[in-house]
């Protein structure tokens, strides 16, 4: 199963390195095979490191996409924590 | 297999032995590869590498009263990174698929991350590779333990390879364990380049790559003379350069012997005084061994290095007595502070463009005069007990020597209040290195006892190419025409005005030079100790007769190439081993 969907960077300073983290933690709790794909570049999502490479800046569009039993619910959580800004108020 | 690198050769002599690869963190990166049947062994040691730098995090985290302050986030966010799962994949299967050691595929892996960073064009993102960088530094420090190696103290004699040395890390060599030292980068007359030659090290620079091309450990073969790098050697290669070594320190052995305790006077009797260059307070004795007649460039920038850029007036001092104290009697000019802002912090001085052109040596003191009174004053303290004089370097106007002299006045006024006993008057001089100042040297002359000119930077700014760019680097050309004119000038005013001019930069200790700067009337060479016996043996095999033709051979050539070669021609009559 194949889930994706297109998200856009709202926090100040972009994805860094908490913000990168934070996510990589979320992903890395389920089982689904996780890519982030940003200008044709896709990494790992559950690598901190990894995304952190794509060097988003805030406003860029980030497309998420799952491949796996838990594809759905992945990107529906993980969607939610870029729209909230990773739930850090003070980025 | 072997391998032939060239580079710029900056330090003649010949270093055989292993390579010790140093990275920018003064870490010595071990052997690249492990045999088939470690490479688990090495995969165990990642892991642990891994659990142990998260544990020194979470543990600093564990001290913090705050742990939402920024420095709590900064470890919680390296916490994050090194439980990054792919960290840990990617490192383990370099490893696994080419028998890497944990040290080089942690490494190799990071900084192939940091450089995608860089790469992004983002000033935000690339400022992010600073936590890579540490995240690395952690992982290797863990991998290495115990076999972590200070540079300062090294096990065994060693080649040193590395990117770049600062000069911290230069000054803090081993010496008598580094018997050559290789970098990516630098040019003829670079930091490591001028340490090399003054300590007699054999060095090339701006060799390429060549950190990635040796492992440590592996042999190593360099000529500080071609600027040949050699890495594992075959049988052959090696013997030819043991017996090319041999030669080259029996010569030398016997040119300093012979000619230690001869006068610099050329056949028909024209008398030069030739002085070394030195950047310690240690290297006196060496320079005094091959037959300085004195030290026309002491550079007290280690001092400022060393103390974290405050030296106080009793560490000047005792860098001071302990030169004179080796000298007997002898000259010692001891150059005042040539760091720019660039290199030194100063408190509440903007970061510049364009540092070259900023505040550096005399403006930087000008600027904050305490910084040139601290020394100042030991100068003037050491002067009552010596033959010592102050130099000041990048004066480009009369009104900055007026200041400098000022504050000289100043000072000794305050050391007489205090009881001291100073001379009535110190002898000054200025390095002639701006342009400008070349140019009006007889407007400096009503106000300085001597010149020395310092090539390297007058040749720098005249032509206008940065000595380190390796593009332009070519263009830099102490016999171009416009050099040689300058040159001609200072030295026609000195003469004329009774104030001795000397050249202290590297032009002056290259041997292909001396028949031309002693034509055109130097009398004194201020040099690296081991080029003295060199530079004394073309004086004393020439007429000055025959120097000034060559010289004014010289003066007709319209491009410095062709005076290169003429002069290589010359030299070789004289030093056919050498060239």
């Amino acid at each position: 199963m194949i889930s994706e969907r297109r998200v856009t960077i709202l926090n100040e300073k972009g994805l860094h390195v908490r913000p990168a983290t934070k996510f990589a933690q979320v992903a890395g709790r389920f089982r689904s095979r996780i890519e982030i794909v940003k200008d044709g570049a896709a990494v790992n999502g559950k690598s901190s490191i990894d995304l952190l490479t794509l060097a988003a800046e805030p406003g860029s569009i980030l497309l998420i996409r799952a491949e796996g039993e838990d594809a759905g619910p992945a990107v529906d959580e993980l969607a939610n924590l870029v729209t909230d800004k990773f739930g850090f108020r003070d980025d | 297999m072997e391998i032939i690198r060239k580079g710029i050769p900056v330090s003649a002599g010949f270093a055989i032995g292993e390579a010790l690869v140093l990275d920018t963190e003064e870490f010595r990166i071990p052997q690249r590869t492990v045999a088939a049947e470690i490479v688990e062994a090495e995969v165990v040691r990642i892991e642990r590498a891994l659990d142990a730098a998260k544990k020194e995090f979470e543990g600093h985290l564990a001290k913090l009263a705050k742990k939402a302050s920024g420095l709590g986030q900064i470890l919680q966010a390296h916490v994050g990174l090194l439980t990054d799962p792919q960290l840990k994949d990617d490192i383990v299967g370099a490893i696994r698929k080419n028998h890497f050691t944990a040290e080089y595929a942690t490494s190799r892996h990071l900084k192939k991350k940091i450089k995608v960073l860089q790469d992004t064009g983002s000033p935000y993102f690339q400022s992010l590779t600073r936590d890579l960088s540490e995240i690395e530094k952690t992982l290797i420090r863990h991998l290495l333990g115990a076999k972590r190696e200070d540079v300062s103290r090294l096990a065994k004699k060693v080649v040193i390879v590395a990117h770049d040395l600062t000069p911290a890390q230069t000054l803090a060599l081993d010496r008598d364990k580094v018997l050559g030292m290789v970098t990516e980068v630098g040019g003829r007359t670079s930091h490591t380049a001028i340490v090399a030659a003054s300590f007699g090290i054999p060095a090339v620079v701006g060799v390429e790559n060549v950190t990635t091309a040796v492992s440590g450990g592996d042999a190593i073969i360099l000529d500080g003379a071609s600027g040949t790098v050699i890495v594992n050697p075959g049988e052959a290669t090696l013997k030819r350069y043991q017996a090319m070594e041999r030669n080259f320190v029996l010569h030398g052995r016997r040119l300093g012997k012979e000619l230690r305790d001869l006068p610099a006077e050329t056949r028909d009797g024209h008398r030069v005084e030739i002085f070394a260059n030195i950047e310690l307070p240690g290297e006196v004795a060496a320079a005094v061994e091959h037959g300085a007649e004195g030290i026309g460039l002491y550079r007290t920038e280690f001092l400022y290095l060393q103390s974290g850029f405050h030296p106080t007036e009793a560490m000047h001092l005792e860098a001071y007595r302990q030169a004179l104290g080796q000298l007997g009697g002898r000259k010692l000019v001891i150059r005042t502070l040539d760091l720019g802002a660039d290199k030194m912090p100063v408190d509440g001085l903007p970061r510049e463009e364009n540092p070259f052109l900023g505040t550096r040596a005399i403006r930087l003191c000008l600027e904050r005069p305490e910084l040139f009174r601290t020394q100042m004053r030991a100068i003037l303290k050491v002067s009552s007990m010596g033959n010592v004089h102050a130099m000041i370097p990048m004066v480009s106007s009369v009104h900055e020597i007026r200041q400098v002299r000022e504050l000289i006045d100043e000072v000794r006024h305050e050391l007489v209040r205090e009881g001291e006993s100073v001379p009535g008057r110190v002898s000054m001089g200025i390095m002639v290195e701006v342009p400008s100042a070349a140019i009006v040297a007889d407007l400096m002359a009503d106000y300085v006892d001597f010149f020395s000119i310092g090539t390297n930077d007058l040749i720098a700014y005249s032509i206008a190419v940065d000595r380190l760019n390796e593009k332009v680097a070519s263009l830099y050309q102490p016999s171009h025409p416009a050099i040689l004119r300058l040159l001609r000038h200072v030295i026609e005013v000195g003469e004329k005005r009774g104030k001795p001019v000397s050249v202290c930069g590297e032009m002056s200790s290259d041997p292909r030079y001396t028949m031309l700067l002693l034509g055109m009337g130097l009398k004194c060479f201020s040099v690296v100790p081991p080029a003295i016996p060199e530079i004394k043996k073309i004086v004393r095999s020439l007429t000055i007769e025959y120097a000034r033709e060559v010289a004014a051979k010289c003066f007709e050539f319209s491009d410095a190439r062709k005076t290169d070669e003429f002069l290589l021609l010359e030299t070789r009559k004289i030093l056919p081993d050498v060239f």
